[in-house]
């Protein structure tokens, strides 16, 4: 009885023990072990930063040469002197790793397809994918590249040993967050993870192109259709450079006889990881110091990206002997990508040049060991790729390689043919962090120009400001030299005729310094006119915002940096002001029941600035949301792997402007005809029920734009609670682009006088632990349009009131 | 009632011990500790019935892990435990801190307290009938 009543409780106190110290799953999802997660020793209450500002006052870090102080500010940015650059990045690796690691870790294993490794099987899908891409292949030739230039390679070292030495001193207790949730540990930092992180980065703004989906269009539609309704460009854009330009140069190969029009039979399948969801963009502008206030130049700069907590961004002033920068870092790379120094500033915006490009392979055997290539066979390379999956063990895969890149999404039921995947950031250049380096020692267009040089991918345009009242913009990266229309659609991957010939060299890029106008700026529209030598394509390019940015920096009148500020949160939807018209002269008014008229009457009144607090701006956007699916329904397929692509909402309107009786109208799925008329007030009343549908649904009458476009920051494992849902203006069409849970990732204005003044904000806080208060702390500010002013110190004696603290790092 | 004073009084003499040690030992020991505290705690001590054994160590258990998590708490205001709260109980409202709290002495008590009564009936093994 003793001996039972013992074995008892001491069974039931071990399973409580295991119970809580294993990970269940529930969904397919691992939960937490909730005695890990849950006991105040080292569990989520440990990260429960308290209030006090952190005591710590000196840090070790092994491969210091010298001393490092560290001064924070009250918005807890770090102000970096060091005595080197390598030291000065050591400690940006350490504080990137304090307070982003586990957001650098996971950016770094999505883009290696080790999700699973973390995850389970959820995400299993999602790394072969990612594997498959060859993401791997081009971290290690990023890597490659970079040991050939020791002084980068040297850099990357620097700034994993920071890294390490931040993840060396970490016990149960301080382990970030998410890994207690999530249940595993950092591993060591490497370059390759550096790498990874950079090519998470290019998958995001490079690896958006539509070949597939836009060769299956041309499958559907038919050649003349779609010539029609995917032009190049919106005919009414203003070009980044503008027209007029003599161009005094010819392209590089003039005589190029690839193949564009159809190369595939029958309709491509693919399923993506890539985002193709518009609102990854961005603005700069640069004014001139003869149309300013204070006669400096100003640049302006917001790059819009998905919006997460923690940020992509993390905010740093690194001072070194060379350079004297203040700007945004991206955790996982060393310098600073968007900044200042004392000289000048500068700020990106994606090109969005297509730098991606798919090749039909035709396979020479059933087994697929060999392609045709020039009439001859050449034989894959196959790459084994284990991916760990947690909870099942290693699952293997295999990709094969062609000399031009990897067969991404491999048909198994076809044997005549599949896709090779070309792609600029799968190249190896040893030079990329010798640009960033470049930039930041710039001091003047000359030497940031040279700096440039070395810059590859992805493809950018780079505003430039300088105190001695230059101003510039420039595109620059590894453009492709192909002909017209060629990196559209999937082509012929037969012949070496029909592959890029080398890139577009430096001299020849566009680029437009101290313009007549004042003002230089870009927002991801086509970056040229047709005059420009060489061919380039994109699918992205900007429709709306590049034209109104224009057209307010073309005012006759000098700007201030307050109103430069304001002008980032400018919300006008010139998307709304053009199609208006058309509408209404199609609307058929009488067909609208009193209440329905109410709602179109205040459309017909709206100012067309898509205000959080506007009701005709939710209508309106409701109403074109199913203006798009209505019209294109024949091309509009619900899963998430869309094989189409859509044409752009403007060149709907147009349609139904010049031919509203298009065949495009007609519904596939009703027995009747309709025509653009029907469509449109189809849509319009559709529209108006899915207001009416969200406001039951959310159970408030009070419904408003802001409310309906349900905007939110979600964390960057999506783990629930640790996001921020945001109520906020603007539409991807606006210069305000946030969109859904994308948008202005960074704001900064930047007036380049004796002593740089700049304003910024971000939607985020320097830290990722949920569990600090600085997680979330900026972005109230950063919604409400309250940029703070930037503490920038000219050298480790410069006072300011509002340091806060000091630390030292040092070797030991 | 004067029964009652005394075991209320004898348990809360006795946890103090249980608290300090595994306050301690939590520190620097794997997340379980408190359980082969109690274990040990229990099974030296003579004077325990099973009842009495699993009450002091439960309550040991219950205000260690409450009483510490409720500390770091009060200086974090509720942030992160706010967040953990949504997270554990995703699409509902979300736990209040004080659920939180509450859930998080549960698993120290009953960590302890079974660890505790299992001590009580180790040591019965050795006694004679």
């Amino acid at each position: 009885m003793r001996i039972l009543k013992f074995t008892g409780s001491l069974i039931l106190t071990l399973g409580l023990c295991v119970s809580l110290s294993v990970q269940f799953k529930a969904n397919g999802q691992y939960l937490p072990s909730f005695g890990c997660l849950l006991n105040p020793f080292s569990g989520f209450w440990q990260n429960a930063e308290s209030l006090n500002v952190s005591s710590e006052n000196a840090v070790k870090i092994p491969g210091l040469k010298g001393r490092v102080s560290v001064i924070y500010d009250d918005r807890e940015v770090p102000h970096v002197f060091a005595e080197s650059v390598n030291d000065a990045i050591r400690v940006q690796g350490y504080l990137h790793a304090k307070n982003r690691l586990f957001q650098m870790d996971i950016s770094s294993r999505s883009a290696a397809g080790r999700l699973s490794e973390v995850i389970g099987e959820k995400t299993l899908e999602y790394d072969q994918t990612e594997r498959r891409y060859g993401m791997i292949k081009a971290a290690e030739n990023a890597v490659n590249g970079w040991k050939k230039n020791p002084e980068a390679y040297a850099m990357m070292e620097a700034y994993a040993e920071g890294v390490n030495a931040y993840i060396s001193q970490l016990s149960d207790k301080n382990l970030p967050l998410e890994y207690k949730i999530m249940g595993f540990r950092p591993e060591n930092w490497t370059p390759l993870h550096s790498a990874l992180f950079f090519k998470s980065m290019c998958r995001t703004l490079a690896r958006n192109d539509l070949d597939a989906e836009l060769s299956n269009t041309l499958l559907k539609l038919g050649e003349a259709e779609f010539t029609k309704l995917f032009p190049d460009s919106h005919p009414l854009q203003t070009p980044i450079i503008p027209s007029g330009i003599k161009w005094n140069f010819k392209a590089l190969d003039e005589q190029i006889a690839s193949t564009t029009g159809l190369n595939i039979s029958g309709l491509i399948d693919k399923k993506d990881n890539s985002d193709k969801e518009p609102g990854t963009g961005s603005n700069n502008w640069v004014v001139g110091p003869s149309k300013t206030v204070n006669g400096h130049p100003i640049l302006c700069g917001d790059p819009h990206l998905n919006l997460t907590l923690p940020s992509i961004w993390y905010e740093i002033q690194l001072c070194t002997p060379e350079f004297n920068t203040y700007g945004v870092s991206l955790p996982g790379m060393p310098l600073t990508l968007i900044g200042f120094n004392s000289d000048i500033a500068w700020t990106v915006t994606n090109s969005q040049h297509d730098v991606a490009d798919w090749y039909r392979m035709d396979w020479a055997n059933a087994e697929k060991t060999a392609y045709r290539f020039n009439g001859n066979n050449m034989p894959v390379v196959k790459q084994a790729e284990a991916i760990m999956v947690k909870g099942k063990g290693v699952i293997w895969d295999t990709v094969r390689y062609t000399h031009i890149g990897p067969i991404v999404f491999e048909d198994k039921s076809r044997i005549q043919n599949d896709l090779a995947f070309h792609w600029v950031a799968a190249e190896e250049n040893p030079y990329d962090l010798k640009a960033l380096y470049g930039i930041a020692k710039s001091k003047n267009f000359e030497e940031f120009s040279f700096a440039l040089k070395d810059y590859s991918f992805p493809m950018q345009n780079f505003a430039f400001a300088c105190k001695n009242g230059d101003i510039a913009m420039r595109t620059q990266g590894w453009m492709p030299i192909r002909s017209r229309g060629a990196g559209q659609l999937v082509q012929d991957g037969n012949s070496s005729g029909n592959m890029w010939k080398g890139y577009v060299p430096f001299e020849h890029l566009p680029q437009i310094k101290n313009p007549k106008s004042a003002f230089v700026m870009s927002a991801n529209q086509n970056t040229t006119d047709a005059t420009y030598p060489y061919k380039y394509y994109s699918r992205q390019f900007d429709n709306f915002r590049g034209r109104r940015l224009n057209a307010l920096l073309s005012a006759d009148k000098k700007f201030s940096i307050d109103e430069l500020r304001k002008m980032q949160y400018d919300s006008y939807g010139l998307d709304a002001e053009e199609y208006t018209p058309v509408i209404r002269s199609v609307m058929q008014e009488s067909a609208m029941s009193e209440s329905e008229k109410v709602i179109y009457n205040s459309i017909l009144g709206w100012d067309f600035n898509y205000e959080k607090t506007s009701v005709p701006a939710m209508y309106f956007r409701a109403w074109m949301e199913q203006m798009k699916k209505q019209t294109w329904d024949e091309l509009y397929v619900k899963e998430k792997n869309n094989p189409f692509a859509l044409p752009h909402l403007w060149r709907t309107i147009k349609l139904l402007q010049e031919e509203p009786n298009s065949i495009h109208f007609d519904k596939a799925d009703t027995p009747q005809k309709e025509d653009g008329k029907d469509i449109l007030l189809m849509s319009f009343k559709a529209g108006i029920a899915d207001v009416e549908s969200e406001k039951a649904k959310r159970n408030d009458q009070n419904l408003d734009y802001g409310k309906f476009i349900d905007c939110r920051i979600e964390h960057i494992a999506r783990i629930p609670g640790f996001g921020e849902k945001i109520y906020t203006s603007g539409n991807e069409n606006a210069v305000n682009a946030t969109r859904g849970n994308k948008g202005p990732s960074w704001r900064m204005v930047v007036e380049m006088g004796d002593e740089p003044r700049a304003y910024i904000v971000y939607p985020g806080g320097e830290s990722g632990n949920p569990g600090s208060l600085c997680y979330n702390q900026f972005v109230e500010r950063w919604e409400n349009g309250n940029h703070y002013e930037a503490v920038y110190l000219k050298n480790e004696n410069s006072t300011s009131e509002r340091l806060v603290r000091k630390v030292i790092f040092s070797a030991n | 009632m004067s029964k009652f004073i005394t075991a209320v009084w004898r348990i809360t003499i006795n946890l103090i011990p249980i608290v300090a040690i595994g306050f301690m030992a939590g520190y620097t020991m794997a997340w379980w500790t408190i359980a082969p505290i109690a274990f040990v705690f229990t099974a030296l001590k003579k004077q325990y019935s099973p009842l009495n054994g699993f009450l002091t160590t439960f309550t040991a258990g219950f205000l260690l892990w409450m009483g510490y998590a409720a500390v770091l708490n009060y200086g974090n205001n509720g942030v992160l435990a706010a967040r953990i709260g949504s997270m554990l109980a995703a699409g509902n409202q979300g736990m209040p801190p004080v659920g939180l709290l509450l859930l998080t002495g549960l698993i120290g008590g009953l960590m302890a307290g079974l660890a505790g009564i299992t001590g009580v009936y180790a040591r019965e093994l050795k006694q004679p009938n």
